[in-house]
């Protein structure tokens, strides 16, 4: 039926699964090349460009990493959630309110404790983030549950809901007027994560990697992982065979919404401050597409995290050098490649024999 | 008076590229399919619209090209759901990225040739502009722009299409039960990209208003989630042409009066906020009393 029903063990298919990253790196390149030309760019410099701003620098190099890890948190979350049949879109609200949970632990007399603490007030923020991310993700998911309401819409409403809020609190003198630790919207120096030679980069980072082997190992080497796909197949079928799919589906929006929002709180802790526009905005919807392009597996989503990570950093740099190609361009790409693993998804399914029912 | 005639007049103004793209997604969701990509059909229109008005300095002209436009970039869609059979969500959100990126990249292209130039679109007049001196009516309903009273019309057809015409019953029951359609001799593929069409036509209407009648220019993602709030709207008004176009109305009206809280007060986000957790509350409260389309997002 959809996204989260993909089964690579179509022989025909082995040149396709094989060729299938070069063709998109190709495809990707040629797309963008062409674009290029079309808004009155060169190619050329402007590759060199990308290029340089990807691994010509330190700062290249920490960005596509930090950025990659976030994309990662996110992309997880959406590949569990679209291997068991959920279509949670809302890992961009779900990241903000983590964030605002995070920075709310710091206000206030526990603030100054955690400041003087930070040992344990960094674990605690992440926690915070955590728990925020998977509360805002469980309004969607009981609304579901209880009332029979789409997840897509729910999530949608609820990214947009939570995008004024957390601007609400941040542009709202009364909710940081309590924080004695720092000015405005900043965190104190103590709680924030040390950066790596003026990078983007973070000790943050390092988390993705147990994140991601714990997705695998659950989803392929768990009964509870076997019970979620098996509920993103037939969810009928998987509760005839014993599938308690009301309690696993809740679970997976609880767990998707936190990883979304220790993201966010650790882009909280990177910058150092909590912005009302921050610079990862969007990402949860791009994330869709790392997820798509790993084909929902958590250990492809690491290379498909680095690569956007490294395409946004590229295409910042390319805005900023001469090549006057504006970066709205990784959007374009981005929505090509979703369309793209969707193409792949059709072609699959022609070739398996048994039609799933809508 | 005058200032409540001001403000249903302005909320209308506001509400009308809701109100396009309401009615839009209202058609298309009632023959079954959703796309939750309106957001970036409407920015298509709003770039196409800018850009023929511009280019033939006829604000006409400019809602025209963004009715097509609009249309033009359903077709994708159509293709993507119906012939790939692809999941209609995810499509959406694609489709909202494609637009996103290749309207801002084309406008920036557009504006580092014509630098110095003024990128601008001709205003657009109203239908009947002797009518706007009538009393009460006059400044709410005629002093508006044709597309507003285009969205009006429209708001009517939409429900006597439905409600009255055969073709109507037809489009609903493919929404409802697209094999029983069928085995009745209805296309259903046929029926859809009808659908997506007009869906497609709408949303650009809608995001033309905003370059040819609201602003008369284009701005990078200028839209800015009306698509999103339209979305809301057509569930807010359970996939009804009437209760839409109240939603619609609601909406105009509550971001006409965040306009009127100084922009420096953070209630201002709280407005904001409005669209999205009504259609939450809308949603708990007996959501089941008037189901959406039966086979909505279904792939067929």
């Amino acid at each position: 039926m959809s996204v989260e029903n993909r089964d690579d063990s179509s022989s025909s298919l082995i040149w396709l699964r094989l060729a299938w990253p070069l063709l998109l790196a190709l495809g990707t390149a040629g797309v963008l090349a062409l674009t290029i030309v079309l808004v009155g760019g060169s190619p050329g410099p402007a590759f060199s460009e990308f290029i340089s701003g990807v691994i010509g620098s330190k700062s290249g190099l920490g960005g596509t990493a930090a950025r990659g890890s976030m994309l990662a948190f996110y992309a997880l979350g959406i590949a569990l959630s679209f291997r068991a049949g959920i279509l949670n879109i809302g890992a961009e609200g779900q990241s903000r309110v983590g964030a605002a949970a995070a920075v709310a632990l710091t206000l206030g007399a526990p603030g100054k404790f955690f400041v003087a603490h930070a040992w344990l007030g960094i674990p605690l923020m992440l926690l915070a983030g955590a728990i925020g991310g998977a509360f805002w993700s469980l309004v969607a998911g009981a609304l579901k549950r209880w009332r029979g309401v789409p997840e897509v819409i729910a999530t949608l409403m609820l990214n947009f809901a939570a995008l004024h809020f957390v601007k609400y609190l941040v542009s709202s003198h009364d909710w940081l007027q309590g924080n004695t630790n720092f000015q405005k919207n900043e965190l104190a120096r103590e709680l924030q994560f040390s950066g790596w030679a003026d990078t983007e980069f973070h000790a943050g980072v390092f988390l993705a990697i147990p994140a991601v082997i714990a997705a695998h190992v659950y989803l392929f080497h768990t009964a509870g992982g076997l019970r979620l796909r098996a509920m993103g197949f037939n969810r009928a079928a998987a509760r005839a065979c014993g599938v308690n799919c009301e309690r696993a589906t809740l679970m997976i929006f609880a767990v998707s919404g936190a990883l979304a929002g220790l993201a966010g709180a650790m882009s909280v802790l990177a910058a150092g401050e909590i912005s009302a526009d921050p610079a990862y905005s969007e990402f949860g919807y791009m994330a869709i597409s790392v997820a798509l392009v790993a084909l929902l597996k958590p250990l492809w989503i690491v290379p498909a995290a680095l690569i956007f990570g490294g395409m946004e950093m590229g295409a910042l740099s390319m805005e900023g050098g001469g090549a006057n190609v504006p970066h709205w361009i990784v959007y374009f790409i981005n929505g090509l490649l979703i369309l793209a693993m969707l193409a792949r998804d059709a072609g699959a399914r022609r070739d398996l024999t048994s039609e799933e029912g809508a | 008076m005058s200032w409540i005639e001001h403000a249903l007049g302005s909320s209308l103004r506001i509400g009308t590229p809701l109100l396009f793209a309401g009615l839009g997604e209202l058609v298309l969701e009632r023959s079954g399919m959703i796309n939750i990509g309106i957001e970036g059909v409407m920015l298509c229109g709003a770039f196409g619209g800018f850009y023929a008005g511009w280019a033939a300095q006829s604000p006409l002209i400019g809602a025209l090209a963004g009715a097509l436009s609009g249309a033009a970039f359903m077709l994708v869609f159509a293709f993507m759901s119906l012939k790939l059979r692809a999941e209609q969500i995810v499509t959406g959100m694609a489709m909202n990225l494609i637009a996103a990126g290749a309207t801002s990249t084309a406008f920036d292209a557009l504006r580092a040739a014509h630098s110095g130039e003024s990128l601008s679109v001709p205003v657009l007049g109203g239908l009947f502009p002797q009518w706007s001196s009538l009393p009460v009516v006059g400044p709410i309903v005629f002093d508006q722009t044709v597309l507003t009273s285009f969205a009006l019309i429209s708001v009517v057809a939409v429900w006597f299409y439905f409600a009255r015409t055969e073709r109507g019953l037809e489009l609903r029951a493919v929404g409802e039960n697209p094999d029983a359609a069928q085995a009745a001799g209805v296309s259903v593929v046929a029926a859809r990209v009808k659908a997506c069409l007009a869906c497609g036509a709408l949303c650009g209407l809608g995001g033309a208003f905003l370059t040819v009648s609201q602003t008369s220019s284009f701005a990078p993602n200028c839209t800015s989630g009306r698509g999103f709030v339209a979305l809301a709207a057509v569930v807010l008004g359970r996939h009804g042409a009437f209760g839409t176009a109240a939603a619609c109305f609601f909406f105009g009206a509550a971001f006409f009066s965040r306009d009127a809280i100084p922009t420096t007060s953070a209630a201002v986000e709280l407005v904001e906020i409005l669209p999205y957790a009504l259609t939450l509350a809308a949603l708990c409260w007996k959501f089941k009393s008037r189901p959406a389309p039966a086979a909505l997002g279904k792939v067929w």
